[in-house]
């Protein structure tokens, strides 16, 4: 799966990382034994960052811990491995609290920045002002090491097998790829299944008990552990090692720390202060030109581990009694005191296709998204094969067979066809095979990043990763928007063939009204957040206030 | 030419959604551009005023290309538009949303607004945003129209309005447009309001314009209502 | 009683001038949608100019400092900012932390880290009650008062405030309307730059000027921003004033860390509480629209 350039890059790092100290003096050794714990510290940051989007400026209070942690233990003579487990144990605590307060679904993006700011910088005055414990700004005295090499390669062992546990039990399992879903669209993520915030709770709580798990490998390397441990100085640094080296690798961040950390040693002795000025610059200059890092010019290969899974999992969904498979009754949405949907009843059984029609403004996609779980309703009840699901978050409906599309395709930029289809599978819980017209998207374009895709089949794909749920009920918007003549022609042979394939009901926002023909089942027709005619398109279009409200005769 | 449009293209991102879009417009001349939903006619005034990502063509006034391709050159020619999400400022008030307007209209003219639309009279000290639909609607058309200017371009007219505001709406625009000498480019879902304020009608086909000529004469075709129907 | 003074004199001293900084960030974060977490930093470009300059009369430095502020807000936003504004969230959030490390180590190396200080030009002391108090304390203040209460007439009752709320309110519509959103960007982030200056500089005679002076100043300030709906520019300082007031009153029973540590938690308490801040202003705003 690797490329292999950036397998022997990392091979020749390892092995270097490995066998330098045969070759370097105690101290060289002893600066980057210091740069590999900080770049695993990277690599705890990137977790929430740089795989999971997560903004976290104040990542030095979990290495703080964990440094504290050992500091105190060494000084007062007691076990350090128990001063780790103290120190991983409250940032993993503190670092699921954070975020529990910060990432819900209704945060500003800002509150997140906000919290860490302040976090890293209380953290810091309280590591001053706590005398007894960490005797405040001269810091503790760490014993120091009696063998340089020996310690090297105890940090060399724990920092690999860290990241080695990371790399094959959260980034190359279902959850790294959820991460990276979570990323790149969180939106399309949640409707596909994944519960975005306990996704981002794991990985920051992941991301700090990593740090910090740093931070205590890194204490013996300190003459002496002070408040700057915990504080803005090294979270700053964090970010920039990260920045530059490049996000959401495992080599970024060991090459970014490991050459700023050794750098900064040989160019502070002659430069002093402004080595930190010109750190700052390259700062800047990476999020301004090279927003990927280091890494990232060279290594752009897969995103995320195949994790489909073999043969089918999923048990099947009950059959149903008989009667309605989705329900909406009474339903009433308002933004800013416009009334959108007003009262609106909608019933679809197994596998008849809807379509819903009315002119603009008459309420079609506040329905689906009050029906997929993208908005709640203000009041009425959707049931979905019985159960009320009208509070129910977007990714359980998806569980619970109901799918959708958007208007605009949303999906994962920069993942390639095969990719999407990984996570779609991967959410689903089984290889579900596709219908024909859907399987040759996959046979055709698998390594196609979506944004060479044509409109048409961005669209395709999205219904696709819909079908991939073996849903129920398919909520497709508009499907055939700025699709070209032919296209759009085809829509309607697909989408029926599609519903014989997969055996789900399919409710439809559409315009084209050759398409609503030839397609529907039903038609309903909305207009200002009301029902006002339902039944076969001759019936529909025949009814004098539907004339009506197309062609505005008042 | 008050203004012209000369195989105008446009859409966002990747997607193209107009092409070869072309017309002219002389002063006081009104226009209505229809078609079904999603045949790219938001996206065309978008493309005209310079909010589209993508752009081909060339958009002349008054015979010179443009400046430079933003709404604000154009406001500064004295074309103004009110896009389909009325584009109120919500935390202004309803006489601060008219007042910016007469800030940066293109003549001076003091034109009275609020007599042309007696329910914002009584309501100029409250937010925009806490209007209703209809109000928001006639007080972004209030607010273009204090802007003072040759050519106004609305999006979507009567979206989501009860019969009875359209009705005075239509009754306001028909007003200005033929005693005031204001040029008119108007989208609408509504074929027959749009054609009784517009002298002349393009239709519009998944980007492309497939019928134009005058409201009477197009009016009276059933294969072109055919276009727009259900 | 005259404990009372003292912490009232004490709460109203801090709070201006946190109230100076946090209208700035929201000015910053309403306008060009940015968390400016060079906040602190450009306080201390503030409080380093005076220093500079200290040998100047202090009413002539203080308006050279202005004038250094609005032309580092200027270059700021065109040779940084201005790049990243497509690039997301997260990259404005960096770049600033970028130009903030930029700014903290360049006056470091211009400067040294040692401390600095200048003197106040009011040397005296003023008795309120049983009180006394710095007389330069008391000026500023009613100083800061005064430019804040100018500033929130100018933003809500002329017409460049006018244009300024639209373009927050929704800047492509201002767009129509003839306000260039590059412009109005550029001098929104110059203006906001020299007061987040001119409030280092004010306090710059009260405390010790250090390259990380700003720091303290930061977290407060997002706080009372934090606590503001968004885009609201009277919120800032309005939640300035109340968290000021919380934190002179904790400060009054517990040391500063703790009454920190116990305000942060309150924080958390109101974001889980109020995850989208709260309206000062009697009026509801719009609710939010998908």
């Amino acid at each position: 799966m690797v490329p292999a350039a950036s397998s022997i890059i990392g091979f020749i790092l390892f092995a270097a990382a490995g066998l330098c100290p045969l070759f370097l003096s105690e101290f060289k050794v002893g600066l980057i034994g210091l740069g590999l714990t900080y770049g695993l510290f990277a690599i705890g940051l990137d977790l929430a960052w740089g795989r999971t989007g997560i903004v976290s400026i104040g990542q030095a209070v979990f290495f703080g811990l964990g440094t504290y942690g050992v500091a105190i233990a060494l000084v007062r003579h007691g076990s350090a491995p128990f001063g780790a487990a103290i120190g991983i144990a409250l940032a993993g605590i503190l670092g699921a609290f954070i975020a529990a307060v910060g990432l819900r679904r209704v945060s500003n993006p800002s509150t997140m920045a906000v919290l860490t700011l302040a976090t890293t910088l209380l953290a810091e005055k309280v590591a001053r002002d706590w005398w007894s414990l960490t005797n405040g700004s001269s810091g503790l005295y760490v014993p120091p090491l009696t063998s340089t090499y020996f310690y090297y390669y105890v940090c060399f062992v724990a920092t690999t097998g860290v990241v080695g546990l990371l790399w094959f039990f959260v980034l190359r399992r279902p959850l790294g790829n959820r991460l990276t879903a979570i990323r790149l669209n969180d939106r399309r993520a949640e409707h596909l299944g994944i519960p975005i915030f306990r996704e981002r709770v794991v990985a920051f709580t992941l991301s700090a008990m990593v740090s910090a798990i740093a931070g205590c490998l890194s204490a013996p390397w300190m003459s002496s552990v002070s408040p700057d441990r915990v504080g803005i100085l090294l979270s700053t640094q964090v970010l920039v090692w990260v920045a530059v080296g490049g996000r959401a690798t495992l080599l970024g961040p060991f090459v970014g720390a490991v050459a700023l950390t050794y750098g900064q040693d040989v160019l502070a002795s002659s430069m002093g202060e402004s080595y930190l000025l010109l750190l700052g610059v390259l700062f800047i200059l990476s999020v301004l030109l090279i927003p990927n890092g280091i890494a990232g010019l060279f290594f752009t290969g897969p995103q995320l581990t195949d994790t489909t899974p073999v043969g089918g999992t999923l048990p099947p969904r009950p059959p149903l009694a008989g009667g309605d498979v989705l329900a909406a009754e009474a339903i009433v949405k308002r933004f800013a005191g416009n009334t959108v949907l007003d009262g609106v009843d909608l019933r679809i059984k197994p596998r008849e296709i809807v379509c819903l029609i009315g002119p603009n403004g008459a309420g079609k996609t506040t329905l689906i998204n009050v029906l997929s779980g993208a908005i709640d309703c203000d009041s009425g009840s959707v049931t979905l094969r019985g159960e009320h699901i009208e509070r129910t978050p977007p990714d359980r409906r998806v569980a619970a067979g109901l799918a959708r599309t958007f208007q605009v395709p949303s999906l994962f930029p920069g993942l390639t066809v095969a990719e999407h289809l990984i996570l779609a599978r991967q959410e689903a819980g089984m290889a579900t095979p596709l219908p024909e017209a859907y399987a040759r998207l996959e046979r055709e374009h698998a390594g196609l990043r979506v944004e060479m895709l044509s409109l048409s089949d961005r669209r395709s794909l999205e219904i696709a990763m819909a079908l991939c749920s073996r849903p129920d009920v398919l909520l497709l918007d508009e499907p055939a928007a700025g699709l070209a003549r032919n296209d759009a022609g085809a829509l309607a042979k697909t989408l029926r063939a599609l519903r014989d394939h997969a055996g789900c009901a399919i409710v439809c926002v559409e315009h084209d009204m050759e398409i609503v023909r030839d397609l529907a089942d039903r038609v309903v027709c909305l207009h200002h957040g009301r029902v006002i005619s339902e039944g076969t398109m001759d019936h529909v279009s025949a009814n004098a206030e539907v004339r009506r409200a197309y062609l505005g005769l008042v | 030419m008050l203004f012209t449009a000369n195989d105008v293209g446009g859409g966002y991102g990747a997607i193209h959604i107009v092409k070869d879009i072309s017309f002219e417009l002389g002063a006081g001349e009104t226009l209505a551009v229809l078609g079904r939903n999603g045949v790219g006619k938001t996206t065309l005034l978008r493309t005209l005023v310079g909010l589209a990502d993508r752009f081909t063509g060339e958009v002349k006034v008054d015979g010179e290309p443009l400046p430079a391709r933003s709404p604000r050159a154009l406001a500064q020619l004295g074309i103004t538009y009110v896009p389909d999400d009325r584009g109120v400022f919500p935390r202004l008030t309803v006489a601060e949303n008219i007042e910016l307007a007469r800030l940066s209209a293109y003549r001076k003219n003091e034109r009275d607004v609020y007599a042309l639309f007696p329910d914002l009279a009584h309501r100029t000290a409250q937010p925009a945003g806490t209007l209703s639909g209809g109000q928001q609607q006639q007080l972004a058309i209030a607010r273009a129209l204090a802007t003072e200017p040759r050519l106004l371009i609305i999006d979507e007219l009567s979206q989501g309005l009860q019969p009875s505001i359209v009705q005075a709406l239509a009754e306001a625009l028909v007003n200005v447009t033929r005693d005031g000498g204001l040029a008119l480019i108007l989208v609408d879902q509504n074929p027959n309001l749009a054609m009784r304020i517009c002298e002349r009608v393009m239709v519009m086909q998944r980007g492309e314009v497939v019928a134009a000529g005058a409201s009477a004469t197009l009016g009276a075709d059933e294969r072109f209502l055919d276009l727009l129907i259900v | 009683m005259s404990g009372w003074i003292q912490f009232l004199l004490d709460f109203v001293w801090l709070s201006a001038g946190l109230a100076l900084v946090a209208f700035s960030l929201g000015l910053i974060l309403g306008e060009l949608k940015i968390v400016n977490i060079a906040q602190g930093d450009l306080m201390m470009v503030g409080a380093y100019s005076m220093y500079a300059m200290r040998d100047l009369p202090f009413l002539v430095a203080l308006g050279a400092t202005c004038i250094v502020g609005l032309l580092l807000g200027f270059v700021l936003e065109r040779g940084v900012l201005r790049w990243v504004y497509d690039k997301g969230f997260m990259a404005t959030l960096l770049a600033t932390w970028g130009v903030g490390i930029v700014l903290e180590q360049g006056v470091a190396t211009l400067f040294t880290v040692s401390q600095k200080g200048i003197d106040a030009p009011l040397k005296g002391l003023i008795e309120i009650g049983d009180v006394v108090y710095p007389t330069y304390r008391v000026a500023v203040t009613a100083g800061i008062v005064v430019l804040l209460a100018l500033l929130l007439l100018l933003v809500y009752r002329t017409s460049i405030g006018l244009r300024l709320r639209a373009s927050i309110d929704n800047v492509e519509m201002a767009s129509v309307l003839g306000i260039s959103p590059q412009r109005t960007f550029a001098m929104v982030f110059s203006v906001a730059t020299a007061l987040a200056v001119l409030a280092g500089a004010l306090i710059a005679p009260t405390i010790a000027i250090n390259p990380t002076l700003g720091l303290s100043f930061l977290a407060p300030a997002f706080f009372a921003v934090l606590i503001s709906k968004p885009g609201s520019l009277a919120g800032p300082v309005v939640g300035a004033v109340a968290v000021e007031f919380t934190f002179t009153l904790l400060q009054a029973y517990f040391n500063i860390t703790i009454a920190e540590s116990v305000l942060f938690g309150l924080l958390a308490l109101f974001i889980v509480l109020k995850p989208q801040g709260i309206s000062w202003s009697w009026k509801p705003a719009r609710e939010e629209t998908s």
